[in-house]
């Protein structure tokens, strides 16, 4: 059952390491829209 | 994504990654059981997280290489940047499979990093392509950047390669070989896997269509910049110039 931990760290890692980029990368993109 | 689309709201397929990967989390739960030989079975489930990373690295990888190549042949600075686009993807998802990987180590091997070969591997790739970003930060002739980085993209795909399959072939490695996966992964683990690895890339690929729209607004910008902006800044040098009275007019009209 502790082993499912560790699944749902990783899953957790990976999802947010995408999100956090996506969200970093759009928030660039308007600010520069905005300038545009 | 094109300007039409974003005003239209974010683009169907991304919408199918959400129930996509929401199916992957419940399967990787409820439908794909333990795999037994190993130190903890229930964990091996990790695999669907961070197998499908190093193999998109790798596809990334593939892609930057690809449009350096395409920058050689046809001289076009955009595809520079697609290259160079595709490798930062690349470098991310690299970085997500060594965390991931290292939560997997301490599972299965008791410690974080033990610098086993393929973390070795791994950690060798980051820094070859962090030295990758530092040599185009450092060259500010757009030409000579794009130049040598698609020399370095195509070298680096064969690193890579390197890296992640030939490495550890020649030194003993902690990591299974994908002949013993195989062999254990069943029809649930099969299909909870490659819809893993198609939902992930279509999280890279929302990523690098973002990027590049960074990259071309950055570029309008700097075109803007470089250019006179306004109709009175054009017109300033026509206004500077004499202006010859007209011939056969007296007055006004």
């Amino acid at each position: 059952m502790d082993g499912l931990y560790y699944v749902a760290a990783a899953s957790a890692l990976v999802i947010a390491g995408y999100f956090a980029y996506i969200i970093a990368v759009e928030k660039k993109v308007r600010d520069l829209e905005k300038r545009l | 994504m094109t300007a039409k689309a974003h005003k239209q709201g974010i683009a169907w397929w991304k919408w199918v990654l959400l129930p996509l990967m929401l199916a992957v989390t419940a399967q990787c739960y409820f439908w794909a059981g333990s795999f037994q030989g190993f130190q903890m079975p229930e964990a091996m489930r990790i695999v669907f997280w961070h197998v499908p990373q190093a193999i998109l690295s790798l596809v990334w990888y593939g892609v930057a290489a690809f449009y350096g190549y395409r920058y050689l042949a046809s001289r076009d600075l955009f595809d520079d940047t697609r290259s160079s686009v595709a490798a930062e993807i690349a470098l991310l998802v690299t970085i997500l499979a060594a965390a991931s990987g290292a939560i997997f180590a301490y599972v299965q091997w008791g410690a974080a990093w033990s610098w086993d070969i393929k973390q070795v591997g791994i950690t060798l790739l980051m820094s070859l392509y962090l030295a990758y970003f530092v040599l185009r930060a450092s060259i500010s002739e757009p030409r000579t950047r794009a130049s040598l980085s698609a020399a370095y993209a195509i070298f680096g795909v064969f690193a890579a390669v390197f890296c992640y399959y030939v490495l550890p072939r020649f030194v003993d490695t902690l990591h299974p070989g994908t002949d013993v996966i195989r062999s254990g992964m069943d029809a649930a683990y099969r299909t909870t896997f490659w819809m893993s690895v198609l939902g992930f890339f279509g999280f890279t690929l929302w990523s690098y269509q973002l990027k590049l729209r960074v990259e071309r607004v950055a570029d309008a910008l700097a075109a803007r910049a470089s250019s006179p902006a306004t109709a009175d800044e054009r017109l300033e040098p026509v206004r500077r110039q004499p202006v010859a009275e007209p011939v056969g007019r007296t007055g006004g009209d």
